[in-house]
């Protein structure tokens, strides 16, 4: 008995306990970046090409995924193999069980084809044909012929694409005549002098878009004549379009440093590119871009607030129950769920101002709403009133950094009580107000949940920034990194397939979240240093 | 002298106050911010949990003896048809237009309207039995719209004359016609069908049809009961189930989905009746499954199109109800003593009545959201096709006629199971983290597992969701004993590895440094982890034969949830650790290190100190750590969305899921139509979170403030 | 001399904050350009006392006031008087030196900019006069562009007063100026202040009373929030007339 309690007093077990639930906390957020670097690290690098001969004499050509215990054959392994080429074999994948493989070889002369539709084709390539030349996947300059090709097919897919930006272009008026025509028919109202003009409209943007249409008909039968036969290997070729590959490469037969080309350019494509195959493929950039843009909304709104609110509550307010009031207001508006954010800024700003917005202003196009639907404004501004407390915490700690003696030092200078803020103890509040807005920006950048209901999209078909007049389209739905992630994650039709591609976008919206967390400590802690200097 | 111009000094004094006035209000702004928040999804849910109103409109008249009327689905028209066989449509001014029933031959004996108001079946002065189909028409033309109703002729019957019409429905091409008998009923359709003798014992006093004729509710005065007309007797329709009354009936309707059958009786009691299978396996038996008592015999009972409400006449009282929320939302004592037809409006916007003189009151009804009230949203409700009452939430009822089911309680259950599961496991973990750091770590160590849980903190929640989601639960499921093994495994092994140690002499006891130390612990958690998922498969095999889950289901009927309970409480408290890490380890290190120092002077060792010293000191930072916890635990969404499974079952078992009330908000309110029911409770669903972590961020506040009081004297 | 008009003057001044009184009922009086010095033993309400002339006190909670304050002859808290105003004439010296985060020729431009003063050269012309009058002139002429709070503690306090004197005050208050500074920065800044006072009136709170002795022209006594004794320096501490100024000056107590 006494042992266990000069055991328990000594107090060595109790210790340990504690010190591994430290150890356990930080081992959960190390697991879960080294996992995260992992996968998504890796998914990019070009892996080898494996064609197994089964024992039924059949032939599979992809790459593994994945190896796990046969859960039919207790004691062996299965592997599951990408064999891609959708449109023939149904599914991207296949379970191989290791008992069933006769054969396992990583043929040199096997090639992968990213395309923009249907997925990877794993094959071996017989000849390249076009409408000029016809090279054999035996000639020595066939890889710089294919390669040419898809350059071509890329210029030409570029210049659909300027042609598809100039005629949707040409038919913003007529949409937006489309739009009041539509709302006033949907009002039970007159239209015939809408009608007239959306007519003329018609006329004049048919007569304008001709010769790009004409064109646009041109590129599409130059870009569909270029074709490269591929062999399957479980026997079969196919045919396949050159403006449909995005990249072609012969993994196994590259060599490191040519490897590293691919899986860098494969990351640029990720960050810079559109999204293809709904979001399971190419890139992220309208997320990316979408998540830049709505942050920076946000923080035009948060942060003067928040630096104002702060400048309230440290310099002006008086010790007293109202203070007191605005003090519990902040520490529960801190405290609120998100969601909580989000149902008020769908009701609010979105139902509420945004409908009346469009009462005021848009009633042409009602009742298809303009503002009274989610955008990028309404999330912007709930996400604003989300960080408003990471953004006055923060000032306010900078703005007791500054000694008293250098207030009353301006004061007595004569200066006004503005004065003394702006000419003094604002710069001297800088670092603390900076630290409030890359935590605010941080907080926002990872934040979904209010953004689900106030008007992010898993696709959005243009981005809220653009050539378009009036360019800033604060009233369109947008893409967000956090989202996607949720999106293709969960909803996808192809999640396994997938996986990697949200591992990616995760380990982006990670490395932003922990660079700007960062960046706040260190501002934070020079701050802190400088507080303890001047308490001295 | 100073260079001072006054026009300058009173400029910048101007500016002063300018700027203290728009700083103060700015500032004020928060506080008129959360208020507003408050106020404004207040207003937005208030509107649900009022009844409903019925405005009364101008009383028209038409100066014949009515038989029957139906009113437009824009509610601007009644027509209403005189036992003369005219029609005679009044609009809202009282404006009326006279036509007649084309085909009918004047006087009419009896006519009676089908519940969804969309047949008209007629006894002529000929004796025959006519059907005619009512549709609105809506013609658009220069002036706008224009609405009529068209009352044409569809089929006449062959029909037994004089015998009493009960109901009509059916579709127009082929309508189907209930009629009294002697032994009860005979329900005749049209294109030859043969007619079906419905037998009761008694002649049937009321009847009702299904939407598609298919059923028939019969009252005699003794007696209710239901037949299902099938295809196996072409001649007689199949009794399915029969009760017995106590009241002689005077009415009896379909409520919209044809489950529930109400009948009105001379009592003035309403009751609701269902078919439920009956205590011998196959059989059916007819459930009393609600009351509505009044006062006044019921004369008639209309029903809603649009939801499970009904209106029923007891002779100048008309009282709209819902029949889930067992609640009377108007009642409207402006009616009518004699009406001949009370009806509904087609989108429950109205409601009208016609006297047997032809004069035709109507009232705007103002009841937007009849289906909920406070019982329906957090006490059990019987539903239609439950045999009891039950805690459901199902927003969508798959189909017009099923009755979404809003209760709130899974939603509050599935949001506490979440964050109890949550507490249960970062609850410890970040308050024995904390007391280690502060109490028996060096400062470097601080240094270094501060900013990094910071860090931990800042990992946006859905990054976390997604791992626990497709990373986690899928292990966990594999590797269930596993993991649950390491729970006990895990502390076991630390424990017993530090009273060996303990054992070991002195000097090698005290030759280890923190570092070694933490190490050593690392090592023993690694081989401890190792240990349970090696072991896994051993023990499964050993204990459960080989199948947990099957094991589960067979011993404790329990079923297994891939997202469940133990994967959510592992990711939530993951997203908990550093809030309550943080909060505590302020509060440990807020203890003045004189009162440790104090302790440790007598003789207490680091342990002891921190048990009789610092934990109790810094208890209340402790709990305001855990509220806050709670709080974020609580209103978390990304994580518990992508988790959970999202089922919104009621069960407390850590291998199901649960729905939380912020999941649910997230997934459903961009859905929920603007102002509809959905919306407006999931809006105060939306209050309820902030209620509760508006309580925990309170209570947390409060505490710690009164602890920075008591520190603050003791420090000074 | 004691003919001429007080530059500064209270009269049965009564200062408290909240239910505790201060100053209660201290009438003293500062000569134009010469210095007077306060002093007393921490506590006494001497600092409470010096900030009365620039209003300085009107900022913290509870303060309250009864009595008079007057600067040449017209009472500070004259609505007609601005707050700001009353600064610009009445300059002050913190005892902690509280240069603020600027260049050192913002920190001596700072007041003439806020009275309006925006021709360049004039700044330029103040900047040195300043500087020079504060004897700072010499050590940072060359690098006026640098932050002034690399500057070492005697500098600061140093620049603090020329960044005072820059708004041509007719009065400086020196809130014990020299308490945290070594005994060579301290002769330097007594130096100064003795410079300084040809040209303007300065009140000087000190508990040192050899700097006292050294610097003023004229020393109150105060011992409880109330004047003991006022007079010459030199007969003051040769022959006090009050038997507690005895004991202060021969460090009985204090």
């Amino acid at each position: 008995m006494s042992a266990l309690r000069s055991f328990l007093a000594e107090g060595t077990a109790q210790r340990w306990l504690t010190g591994a639930a430290v150890l356990l906390s930080l081992g959960m957020i190390l697991g879960l970046v080294l996992v995260v670097v992992e996968v998504a690290g890796s998914f990019f690098w070009p892996h080898p090409l494996v064609e197994l001969e089964l024992e039924d004499g059949s032939r599979l050509l992809g790459e593994i995924w994945d190896r796990e215990p046969d859960p039919r054959a207790p004691g062996t392994q299965r592997v599951r193999i990408k064999v891609g080429n959708r449109e023939v074999l149904g599914a991207d994948f296949r379970w191989v069980r290791d008992a069933s493989v006769r054969s396992r070889r990583e043929p040199a002369d096997a090639w992968l084809l990213e395309r923009r539709e249907y997925g990877n084709f794993f094959g071996f390539p017989e000849r390249l044909e076009s409408s000029d030349r016809r090279s054999e996947a035996t000639s020595p300059d066939f890889a710089a012929a294919l390669e040419d090709e898809v350059r071509a097919a890329g210029r030409l897919l570029d210049e659909d694409r300027g042609l598809r930006r100039k005629l949707d272009r040409l038919h913003a008026p007529v949409a937006r005549l489309q739009a009041r025509v539509n709302g006033a028919l949907a009002r039970g109202e007159q239209a015939t002098a809408l009608q007239a003009q959306l007519a003329e409209a018609q006329r004049r943007e048919a007569e304008a878009s001709l010769p790009l249409v004409q064109r646009l008909g041109e590129v599409h039968d130059l870009a569909g004549r270029a074709r490269l036969i591929m062999r399957m290997a479980g026997g079969g070729e196919k045919a396949i379009v050159v403006s449909n590959i995005v990249r072609a490469v012969p993994p196994n037969a590259l060599s490191t440093g040519a490897r590293l080309t691919v899986y860098l350019d494969r990351w640029w494509e990720f960050l810079s590119g559109e999204p293809r195959e709904s979001n399971t493929e190419g890139g992220i950039f309208p997320a990316i871009f979408g998540t830049a843009l709505m942050v920076m909304l946000m923080t035009l709104a948060a942060v003067p607030l928040g630096v104002v609110t702060a400048v309230y509550l440290n310099e002006y307010a008086r010790d007293n129950a109202f203070t007191a009031a605005v003090r519990l207001a902040l520490a529960n508006l801190a405290g609120v769920p998100s969601i909580v954010f989000g149902a008020f800024g769908l009701g609010f700003f979105v139902y509420t101002v945004g409908g009346g917005i469009d009462r005021l202003l848009y009633s042409d196009a009602l009742p298809t709403p303009t503002f009274g639907t989610g955008g990028i404004l309404w999330a912007a501004l709930t996400l604003a009133l989300l960080t408003l407390p990471v953004v006055v915490v923060a000032t306010e700690e900078g703005l007791q950094s500054v000694p008293q003696a250098v207030r009353d030092g301006a004061r007595a200078l004569g200066a006004t009580r503005w004065q003394t803020l702006r000419r003094v103890v604002l710069p001297y509040a800088t670092p603390g107000i900076l630290t409030g807005a890359i935590l605010a920006v941080a907080r926002a950048a990872g934040e979904v949940a209010p953004l689900m209901v106030t008007g992010v999209v898993k696709l959005a078909p243009t981005m809220p920034f653009d050539t378009t007049p009036p360019f800033l389209h604060l009233d369109r739905k947008f893409m967000h990194m956090g989202f996607h992630i949720f999106d293709v994650g969960f909803q996808s039709p192809n999640v396994e397939a997938a996986k990697p591609m949200v591992y990616a976008t995760v380990l982006v919206l990670l490395v932003l979240v922990v660079v700007l967390n960062m960046a706040a400590i260190l501002l934070r802690n020079r701050l802190r240093k400088r507080l303890r200097g001047a308490a001295v | 002298m100073s260079p001072l111009g006054p026009a300058h000094l009173r400029r910048s004094r101007l500016v002063d106050r300018v700027v203290a006035g728009a700083i103060t209000t700015g500032g004020s702004l928060v506080l008129v911010a959360v208020t507003f928040l408050m106020v404004f999804l207040l207003a937005q849910c208030l509107p649900m949990l009022r009844g409903g109103d019925a405005h009364p409109e101008r009383t028209v008249g038409a100066s014949h003896e009515a038989l029957a009327a139906f009113e437009d689905e824009y509610r601007e028209r009644v027509t209403v048809l005189g036992r003369d066989g005219s029609l005679v449509t009044v609009d809202r001014a009282g404006q009326a237009a006279v036509g007649s029933l084309e085909g009918a031959t004047p006087p009419l004996r009896q006519a009676v309207v089908s519940s969804p108001g969309d047949l008209l079946a007629c006894e002529d002065a000929s004796g025959a039995l006519k059907v005619w189909s009512v549709r609105t028409a809506v013609r658009w033309g220069d002036a706008g719209r224009t609405i009529s109703t068209e009352v044409t002729p569809t089929a006449t019957l062959p029909g037994a004359a004089s015998a009493r019409i009960l109901a009509v429905a059916g579709s127009a091409e082929s309508p189907s016609v209930l009629l009294q008998a002697d032994d009860g009923a005979t329900l005749v359709s049209g294109e030859g069908a043969p007619a079906r003798t419905l037998t009761l014992g008694a002649p049937a006093v009321a009847g009702a049809l299904s939407h598609d004729a298919r059923e028939a509710w019969l009252a005699s005065a003794s007696g209710l009961a239901t037949f299902a007309v099938g295809d196996a007797d072409p001649a007689a329709g199949a009794l399915v189930a029969t009760a017995p009354l106590g009241s002689p009936p005077t009415a009896l309707a379909l409520v919209l989905g044809d489950v529930t059958c109400l009948l009105g009786d001379a009592s003035g009691m309403v009751t609701a009746w269902q078919v439920v299978s009956g205590p011998v396996a196959g059989s059916r038996v007819l459930d009393l499954a609600g009351r509505f008592p009044g006062t006044g015999p019921v004369r008639s009972i209309a029903i809603s199109q649009r939801n499970k409400c009904f209106a029923v006449d007891r002779g100048g009282l008309v009282q709209i109800a819902h029949l889930t929320g067992r609640r009377v939302l108007v009642d409207v004592g402006s009616a009518p003593l004699d009406a001949v037809l009370v009806g509904l409006s087609r989108r429950f916007d109205g409601l009208f009545a016609v006297t047997g003189a032809g004069a035709v009151h109507r009232w705007r009804l103002d009841a937007p959201h009849p289906e909920l009230s406070a019982s329906v949203l957090f006490l059990p409700v019987r539903y239609e096709g439950y045999t009891k009452a039950d805690l459901v939430w199902q927003s969508t009822g798959g189909s017009e006629t099923n009755e979404p089911k809003l209760s709130l309680v899974p939603l509050i259950v599935g949001t506490l199971k979440g964050a109890l599961y949550a507490l249960l496991f970062s609850g410890p973990c970040a308050l024995a983290a904390a007391l280690y750091v502060s109490q028996f770590a060096p400062s470097r160590l601080r240094a270094v597992v501060k900013p990094v849980v910071e860090l931990m903190a800042a990992v946006p929640s859905v990054v976390v969701g997604f791992l626990a989601a497709l990373l986690v639960a899928p292990l966990v499921q594999r590797h269930i004993v596993g993991t649950l093994l390491m729970l006990i495994v895990l502390p076991a092994v630390v424990v017993g590895a530090a009273a060996v140690f303990q054992t070991l002499p002195g000097p090698w006891r005290r030759g280890l440094s923190t570092r070694s130390e933490l190490l050593l612990i690392a090592g023993l958690l690694a081989a401890a982890l190792v240990l349970c998922f090696t072991l896994d498969t051993a023990i499964e095999g050993a204990l459960f034969g080989g199948d947990f889950k099957g094991w589960l289901l067979a011993a404790a009927g329990i079923t297994y949830d891939q997202r469940n309970a133990v994967v959510v409480g592992f990711a939530l408290g993951f997203a908990v650790i550093p809030i309550i890490f943080t909060l505590a380890e302020d509060a440990f290190s807020n203890v003045p290190p004189s009162l440790i120092s104090a302790s440790l002077a007598l003789g207490a060792t680091r342990w002891q100190a921190a048990r009789t010293v610092a934990i109790p000191a810094a208890s209340p930072g402790l709990f305001a750590a855990l509220m806050n916890g709670l709080g974020r635990a609580v209103g978390e969404t990304m994580i518990v969305l992508m988790a959970t499974g999202n089922t919104p079952v009621l069960s407390l078992s850590p291998f199901n899921g649960m729905r939380t009330m912020a999941a649910c908000i997230a997934v459903e309110l961009p859905e929920a139509p603007h102002g509809g029911s959905l919306y407006r409770v999931l809006i105060l669903t939306a209050l309820l979170l902030f209620a509760m972590t508006f309580v925990t961020n309170t209570a947390a506040a409060v505490v710690a403030s009164r602890l920075r009081k008591r520190f603050g004297r003791l420090a000074a | 001399m004691s003919g001429d008009l007080p530059v500064l003057e209270t009269r049965r001044l009564h200062v408290g904050f909240g239910s505790t009184e201060v100053l209660k009922g201290i009438s003293v009086r500062a000569l134009p350009r010469r210095v007077t010095a306060l002093i007393g033993p921490s506590g006494c309400g001497k600092s409470t006392l010096l900030r009365c002339f620039n209003r300085m006190n009107d900022h913290l909670q509870g303060f309250w006031r009864r009595g008079e304050v007057l600067l040449e002859g017209r009472e500070v808290h004259d609505p007609g008087l601005p707050l700001e105003a009353l600064r610009f004439q009445v300059g002050m010296v913190f005892q902690k030196a509280n240069p603020f985060p600027l260049s050192i020729r913002e920190n001596v431009v700072f007041g003439p900019k806020l009275a309006g003063v925006t021709s360049a050269s004039t700044l330029e012309q103040t900047l040195q006069t300043s500087l020079q009058r504060a004897n700072l002139w010499e050590e940072v002429k060359d690098s006026l562009g640098r932050s002034a709070l690399q500057l070492s503690g005697g500098q600061q306090q140093r620049l603090c007063i020329a960044r005072a004197l820059a708004s041509s005050p007719d009065v400086l208050l020196l809130d014990e100026p020299a308490s945290a500074l070594d005994p060579i920065a301290t002769a330097k800044l007594e130096e100064t202040v003795l410079e300084l006072a040809e040209q303007v009136t300065i009140l000087l709170v000190t508990h040192n009373l050899q700097q006292a002795a050294r610097v003023a022209g004229r020393t109150a006594f105060l011992y409880l929030g109330q004047l003991v004794e006022e007079g010459e320096t030199e007969s003051f501490f040769s022959a006090p007339r009050e038997k507690l100024t005895e004991e202060y000056i021969t460090g009985r107590f204090g």
